[in-house]
C-alpha cells in the first residue's frame, strides 16, 4: 500500500518574531527525500508552506491549524473508505516555530499565531499517535522540528482521543522532536543554506550517515546519529547556551534495530588522523566494531595517518602499544584522544 | 597496554563508579546504539570486548567518558553540580551567600502562627557566576507569594512572604521566611501579574520544618513581563522543626534528585523505556534500612509505583515507615491507597503537595467515591494543574453562572490557551529554561484543561453555554467535534429534528482516565457529565448525549 507524508514549512510569521529562514528549505528538502527515497509518491507528499511574503496581520496568514486538519481529516476519512488501512507508512513533517506542552509532545505554532494567540498549535505527537493507534498506516514517522519551550497547557487541535484505541499488532513508530522539552531548536547556515540544526542532522542521517554497512537505516542506528550528531551541526556559541538542544528527542517502539526506516549507501570518509606527539614513529593500527581491523600502517616519521573509507563510529587506535580512541562523527571530523 | 581482542566473545567486566547514587549511566557502543542503562554508585556491566562510551546523568548535568574494553576496567566519575532551587553544596545554582542564607534563616521564626511545626521558604534569583546579563528582578523575588490557612470554612492570611521574611538584595537576590506554624496542610498563594493566583499546598508535619525552595521566572502582565516564583521548579525537603537547612547534608541532594527524577517522569516518555527501573539499588537498599528523611521515602515511593514491576513488600515498608514519621501527611496517605493496608486512609480533607498523590487519590475515588472530602472536591473541579512535580490550584473556579459560549466554528476563539502566565514565547525565552531541563513538565497524564473560551455577546441564544471543564471533558471524550458541527449545522437540525444522539459508555477504567487527567474525584466528575448531558439535551441545535456508566 502506498506511503503518504504530509510536510509542514513556516518560515514567516506575521506577528510571531523572530523570523525564521529554514523551515521552508528543510520542508522542501525533507518533501524531495520522501518522493526519491522515503517511498512516497509524489501525489502522496503534501507539502504546506508557508504564505509569502506574509500578510501584515496574523488574522489573514496561512497556513492555519485547519489547513492542516483539513488534510488529517481527509486522511481518515480514506483510510475509513479503504478499510480501516490507508497505507503502509505516514510521514509528518513539521518546521516552523513552536512549544512543549507536555514531556510527551510538541506543537507547531501556526502562521496566524501570535503571541497572544499561541492556540493556533497543531500537536504533533497527539495527531501521530491517532493515525498509529487506529492502524490507518502501519508505521507512523513523525519528525518535529521546532523549539519546546514549556507553555503549561492545552492540548487543543487534537483528535480528541482520551483513551486512544489499541494499535493493531505490528504498528511501528518513531517520533523525532528537535530538542527535549523546556530547551530551544535553532536554525543555522550549513554548506551556505540555513537549516534547521535538527533536520540538518536528520537528512544527513537519512542520506546514508545513520546507514549501517548493509544500507539499512534502522531506528536504533537513526537514534544513535541523530543523539550523536546534532551537536557537530551546531556552532560554538550554541555549544554553550544552555538554552540551545544540543540533543534531540527521539521515542521509538521496540525492537529498535528490527525497524528499517529507509535504506542508503553509508557514508564513508576519508579522515586525517592527527597523531600525539612522539608517535610518529611507531606502528599503527585501526580497529572498529568488534575490534575489527580496518586499517594499519608502518611508522612514516609523520604525525598525520590519512585513512580512507571510514565510517562514523567509534575507533581504538593502536600506536605500538599505547591505545588511544577516536572519534569519527557524521560530519566526518577526526578527532584524537586518549583512552 | 591494551591490546585488542580480535577474536574474543567472552564477556568483561565494565565497573562504573558515580558520585551520586542517583546517577543513571548509560552504555553505548561505538556507533552510539543505546545497550545498557545502570545506576550509580557502583554498577557493573558484563559486555564484549568492544569500544564504548559510558554517559552519567545526574539531575540535568551529564559527563561522558569513552574505553576499549578488552579486560576489566573501571571508570570512575566525580560528583557532578546539576541545577536545583534548594542551594545544596556540589549543585551548580548555588551561590555561596544563598546558602548561608537558607542555613541561617531556616533557624530563625518570623513569624509565630502556631507550634509544632514549620514552614521555612527562600525564594531567589539566580545567574550563572560572571554573567553579564542585567539583573533580571528589580523588585523582591517573593512579590505576591503569601502563606494562608485554608480549609472549608476559612481562609485566613497568615503572612506576606515580602513584609514578613528576610530580603537580601545584593548579587541575586533572596527572600527567606520561617513561620512557626500548628500541624497541618498549608496553602503557598500566588498572585500572579495577570491577577490570577495559584494554590500551592504545603504540608506542615508535627516535629518537622517543611523547607520550599523556589527560584523565578517571567510571566506576563498588563505592565509588560515581570518577574515571580516559578512554582513549578520548587524543591521541598524536611528537616527536623529544630535542625533548619544544612546545604551540605547528603541526603537532601539524594531527596533533591529524586524529586527532579520524579519531575521530570510520565508514563510515556519518549526516548525512554517505561519498563527498565527508575529507582536505584543503592536506594533500595537505603529505605530497606532505617530511613530518616521522609521527603525522600515520599519521592521514592511514587518513583515505584511508576515502576512496571511494583516491589510491594518494599513499597509497604516505606510507606509504613512514613506513616509512623509523618501522621496525617496527604501525600503519604495517598501512598497508602495502593500498600492494601489494615489501616485505611481516611477521607481526604486536604490536597497533598505532590501532583502524582493527587493523580492516585483522583484514581482511587472511581472505586470510593467518599474518598475525598466535598470542599476538596469541589474546590479541585476545573482547577487542577500541574506543576513540575506539584499539584497547584488555580483561585479562579467559574460558576455556572459564569457559564461561556461555545461559538460557531468559523468565529471559534479560545483565549490564554497555552500559558497560566500568558508568558508568550519571547518571554519564556528569558524563563531560562535550562536551569533545571524539565523542570516544568507535567509528571502524569493529568494535563490542565486546555479551553477557555471568550464569551460571544450577541451570539445567537441557541448557543451552547458551557463552562470550561465542560468544555474541556467534552474535548477529552471526543465529542466536541460533533458538538461544534452539529452546532454549525444547526438551524437546518432543530428544523429537521435530526440530532444525532451520542452515547458515550463510561467502565471504570475511562471514568479513572477522565479523573486522572483532569483531577476531579468520581463524583464531581459524574457532576460535570451530568451537567453537560443536561445542557446538551436541552439544546436542539446539538445532539442529545446519554452517558452510561458500567
Amino acid at each position: 500500500m502506498p506511503n503518504k507524508a504530509i510536510i509542514v514549512g513556516i518560515r514567516k510569521y506575521p506577528e510571531l518574531p523572530p523570523e525564521l529562514e529554514g523551515p521552508k528549505n528543510d520542508a522542501e528538502m525533507f518533501r524531495d527525500w520522501v518522493v526519491t527515497h522515503g517511498g512516497v509518491a509524489a501525489g502522496d507528499a503534501k507539502l504546506i508552506l508557508g504564505q509569502e511574503p506574509p500578510p501584515v496581520s496574523a488574522l489573514n496568514a496561512n497556513p492555519t491549524e485547519q489547513a492542516l486538519l483539513f488534510e488529517f481529516d481527509q486522511l481518515a476519512t480514506l483510510a475509513e473508505q479503504n478499510g480501516g488501512c490507508l497505507g503502509d507508512r505516514l510521514y509528518l513533517y513539521l518546521s516552523g516555530h513552536g512549544f512543549g506542552q507536555s514531556l510527551n509532545d510538541a506543537a507547531l505554532l501556526m502562521a496566524n499565531a501570535t503571541m497572544r494567540r499561541s492556540y493556533h498549535h497543531i500537536p504533533g505527537r497527539l495527531w501521530a499517535d491517532h493515525f498509529f493507534a487506529n492502524g490507518y498506516f502501519k508505521e507512523v514517522i513523525l519528525f518535529l522540528d521546532c523549539c519546546r519551550e514549556r507553555y503549561s497547557s492545552a492540548l487543543l487541535n487534537g483528535p480528541g482521543y482520551l483513551l486512544p484505541p489499541v494499535p493493531p499488532a505490528g504498528a511501528r513508530r518513531f517520533y523525532g522532536f528537535a530538542t527535549k522539552f523546556g530547551k530551544l531548536a535553532v536554525e543555522r547556515k550549513i554548506d551556505g543554506v540555513v537549516h534547521g540544526v535538527f533536520t540538518a542532522t536528520l537528512m544527513n542521517a537519512l542520506n546514508g550517515g545513520a546507514a549501517e554497512e548493509d544500507g539499512t537505516i534502522t531506528a536504533a542506528s537513526l537514534k544513535a546519529y541523530l543523539f550523536e550528531n546534532m551537536k557537530n551541526f551546531l556552532e560554538p556559541q550554541d555549544l554553550e547556551d544552555q538554552d540551545v538542544a544540543k540533543e534531540p528527542d527521539l521515542f521509538c517502539d521496540p525492537p529498535e534495530d528490527k525497524f528499517v526506516i529507509a535504506k542508503a549507501a553509508p557514508q564513508k570518509f576519508t579522515i586525517t588522523i592527527n597523531l600525539p606527539p612522539g608517535s610518529e614513529n611507531k606502528e599503527r593500527k585501526l580497529f572498529g566494531e568488534h575490534f575489527v581491523r580496518i586499517a594499519d600502517s608502518a611508522a612514516d616519521g609523520k604525525l598525520q595517518w590519512v585513512v580512507n573509507s571510514v565510517m562514523r563510529g567509534m575507533y581504538q587506535l593502536l600506536l605500538d602499544a599505547d591505545s588511544y580512541i577516536l572519534t569519527v562523527n557524521g560530519k566526518g571530523a577526526t578527532d584524537v584522544t586518549a583512552s | 597496554m591494551l591490546q585488542p581482542l580480535e577474536s574474543t566473545t567472552e564477556t568483561v567486566p565494565l565497573a562504573i563508579q558515580t558520585g551520586d547514587s542517583q546517577s543513571e549511566i548509560l552504555v553505548l557502543d561505538s556507533k552510539g546504539r543505546l545497550l545498557i542503562r545502570g545506576f550509580g554508585p557502583d554498577c557493573t556491566f558484563r559486555l564484549e570486548p568492544g569500544i564504548y562510551r559510558v554517559k552519567v546523568l545526574t539531575g540535568t548535568a551529564s559527563q561522558d567518558k569513552t574505553v576499549a574494553l578488552t579486560a576489566p576496567r573501571t571508570l570512575h566519575f566525580e560528583p557532578i553540580h546539576f541545577a536545583s532551587a534548594a542551594p545544596l553544596a556540589g549543585t551548580s545554582t548555588s551561590h555561596e551567600y544563598h546558602m548561608q542564607a537558607a542555613d541561617q534563616e531556616s533557624r530563625k521564626v518570623h513569624v509565630t502562627d502556631g507550634a509544632g511545626s514549620s514552614l521555612f521558604f527562600l525564594v531567589r534569583n539566580w545567574t550563572a557566576p560572571g554573567s553579564q546579563a542585567q539583573p533580571r528582578v528589580t523588585n523582591n523575588p517573593a512579590e505576591g507569594l503569601s502563606l494562608y490557612a485554608a480549609g472549608p470554612e476559612i481562609e485566613r492570611k497568615i503572612c506576606d512572604l515580602v513584609s514578613a521574611g528576610a530580603t537580601n538584595s545584593t548579587g541575586d537576590s533572596w527572600t527567606a521566611c520561617t513561620v512557626a506554624v500548628n500541624p497541618g496542610v498549608y496553602e503557598l498563594q500566588l498572585v500572579l501579574p495577570s491577577g490570577e493566583i495559584l494554590r500551592k499546598p504545603v504540608v506542615a508535619s508535627g516535629g518537622w520544618q517543611t523547607q520550599s525552595f523556589l527560584f523565578v521566572r517571567l510571566y506576563v502582565g498588563p505592565e509588560g513581563p515581570e518577574w515571580r516564583a516559578d512554582l513549578a521548579r520548587t524543591s521541598v525537603l524536611l528537616a527536623g522543626v529544630e535542625g533548619g537547612f544544612d546545604p551540605n547534608e547528603a541526603i537532601l541532594r539524594a531527596a533533591e534528585l529524586a524529586r527532579q527524577r520524579l519531575a521530570r517522569r510520565t508514563l510515556d516518555e519518549p526516548g525512554d523505556n517505561t519498563v527498565r527501573p527508575l529507582l536505584p539499588e543503592d536506594m533500595r537498599n537505603l529505605l530497606r534500612g532505617k530511613f530518616d528523611n521522609p521527603m525522600l521515602g515520599i519521592y521514592a515511593a511514587h518513583l515505584m509505583l511508576l515502576e512496571r514491576s511494583l516491589d510491594l513488600a518494599l513499597f509497604r515498608d516505606v510507606v509504613g515507615n512514613l506513616r509512623s514519621m509523618l501522621l496525617e501527611h496527604p501525600d503519604v496517605e495517598a501512598l497508602a491507597l495502593y500498600g492494601q493496608f489494615t489501616s485505611a486512609p481516611g477521607v481526604f480533607k486536604n490536597p497533598p503537595m505532590l501532583s502524582r498523590s493527587w493523580f492516585l487519590i483522583t484514581e482511587a475515588s472511581v472505586d470510593h467515591p467518599d474518598l475525598v472530602s466535598d470542599w476538596l472536591a469541589q474546590r479541585s473541579v476545573g482547577n487542577v494543574l500541574t506543576q513540575g512535580a506539584w499539584h497547584v490550584l488555580r483561585a479562579e473556579q467559574l460558576s455556572d453562572t459564569d457559564a461561556v459560549d461555545v461559538p460557531m466554528p468559523s468565529t471559534y476563539q479560545l483565549r490564554q490557551a497555552m500559558d497560566t502566565s500568558r508568558a508568550s514565547p519571547e518571554d519564556s525565552l528569558a524563563v531560562g529554561v535550562g536551569e533545571e531541563e524539565g523542570a516544568a513538565e507535567t509528571i502524569t497524564p493529568s494535563e490542565p484543561y486546555p479551553m477557555q473560551t471568550i464569551s460571544q455577546p450577541g451570539m445567537p441564544a441557541r448557543n451552547l453555554h458551557l463552562t470550561e471543564i465542560e468544555s474541556a471533558v467534552a474535548e477529552a471524550l471526543g465529542i466536541a467535534k460533533r458538538i461544534r458541527w452539529s452546532e454549525m449545522q444547526g438551524t437546518q437540525t432543530a428544523q429537521q429534528g435530526t440530532a444525532e444522539n451520542i452515547e458515550e459508555d463510561m467502565d471504570p477504567a475511562r471514568l479513572r482516565g477522565v479523573a486522572t487527567r483532569f483531577g476531579i474525584p468520581a463524583p464531581q466528575l459524574k457532576g460535570v457529565l451530568s451537567g453537560l448531558e443536561r445542557k446538551l439535551n436541552s439544546n436542539s441545535s446539538v445532539p442529545n448525549l446519554s452517558v452510561k456508566y458500567k
